[in-house]
């Protein structure tokens, strides 16, 4: 099974033409259009990545990032917008995001911060079962 | 009567928004084609590792790879006419194409808040002599007004008329009463009217709703 991607943008030609090509590279790979489809997503599934788009209708990216990290904080959320400023992205990664990438994206580039999203979920994984054992040892006396 | 130097101001930074507004939606049109070529580049790929080559499916790429094209000429048009807008202080120039431009501008903003704008097609050409940024600020300002006062799901309305030698521009939508709230707004339109020598008025027919009504003269 591939790395579980969400993609979280109102433009749908593009993000069925990134989600096709994400698919090809083994990526399993869901789309939703809006910040509020995005948090009932995450009720369904685990994702080792998101990437979500800055400004949607309705709820923006920020705030979208925002409730979603509130749900899990360890979730790895990928900025991808053609709204690029750097205050925006220092916003973004200030409030919890991993990476702001620019749009027109270049894949390989994408594919590599997805990757190292993963790699961080792993750690993280790990290091939250790790603490679970930890602490039920020492409820334990042990 | 807002003083000069706010005037200038604000419309510096009307400027920044539309021009913004503009590049952010030209910038998306030119996502989706990046990930055609790249799409097409995955399918030569494809085709070299013996996948067989569907022509169909290029045929299509190359269709709507055209298809954003002429949504980016048709942005890159908008952005021109806006900006020459702004090359002398008395032009004259077609009211119709002006009001249009200020609807499809506004369509994003309006899209962000989930709002629609209807706008029929305006089939006689209203020509009209005056400050073409100025009016074009006004409307745009008024649009604002409706959207502030808009809910999700809600329709704003615009419409352009000519009556005789005064053209009436209306932008129908909720009234939320937010006087107090949009003070300053309605300050700097009120301003914007004296100086384009226009008239507007707020007419509430309905309780939920209200008409804002721009009358210009189509000669300064």
């Amino acid at each position: 099974m591939g790395i579980k991607v969400l993609l979280v943008d109102d433009e749908e030609e593009f993000t069925a033409l990134l989600s096709e090509r994400m698919i090809t590279r083994g990526f399993d790979v869901d789309v939703t259009n809006s910040g509020t489809q995005a948090l009932a997503k995450i009720d369904e599934k685990v994702y080792d990545a998101i990437i979500l788009d800055l400004y949607m209708p309705e709820m923006d990216g920020i705030e979208t990032l925002k409730h979603l990290l509130k749900k899990n904080p360890d979730l790895q959320i990928i900025f991808l917008t053609g709204h690029a400023t750097l205050e925006k992205g220092i916003e973004a990664v200030k409030l919890g995001a991993r990476e702001f990438m620019e749009k027109p994206v270049d894949m390989d580039k994408l594919i590599e911060k997805v990757n190292d999203a993963k790699t961080k979920k792993d750690i993280l994984s790990e290091e939250k079962s790790k603490k679970d054992i930890d602490d039920l040892l020492k409820k334990k006396g042990w | 009567m807002i003083s000069d130097q706010v005037l200038h101001e604000q419309e510096l930074a009307f400027f920044g928004k539309i021009t913004a507004s503009i590049s952010h939606e030209l910038n998306n049109v030119l996502s989706i084609i990046n990930e055609y070529t790249g799409l097409l580049n995955d399918l030569c790929y494809a085709v070299q590792n013996g996948k067989a080559l569907d022509p169909e499916r290029i045929q299509q790429i190359s269709i709507n790879m055209a298809e954003q094209i002429r949504r980016e000429q048709k942005l890159i048009k908008l952005l021109n006419r806006f900006a020459h807008r702004f090359d002398a202080p008395v032009l004259t120039f077609e009211l119709s194409e002006l009001v249009n431009d200020i609807y499809l501008v506004s369509l994003r903003f309006a899209s962000m808040k989930k709002v629609t704008i209807e706008f029929p097609t305006i089939e006689d050409r209203i020509s009209i002599t005056g400050n073409p940024y100025r009016i074009q600020f006004v409307i745009f300002l008024c649009m604002q007004l409706a959207l502030e006062n808009s809910e999700i799901n809600d329709t704003i309305r615009m419409n352009l008329h000519k009556e005789e030698e005064i053209s009436t521009i209306t932008i129908v939508s909720r009234d939320k009463d937010m006087i107090g709230g949009q003070e300053e707004l309605m300050t700097l339109i009120s301003s914007l009217i004296t100086i384009v020598n226009g008239k507007i008025d707020y007419e509430n027919n309905d309780e939920q709703f209200r008409m804002i009504k721009i009358s210009l003269p189509l000669s300064v």
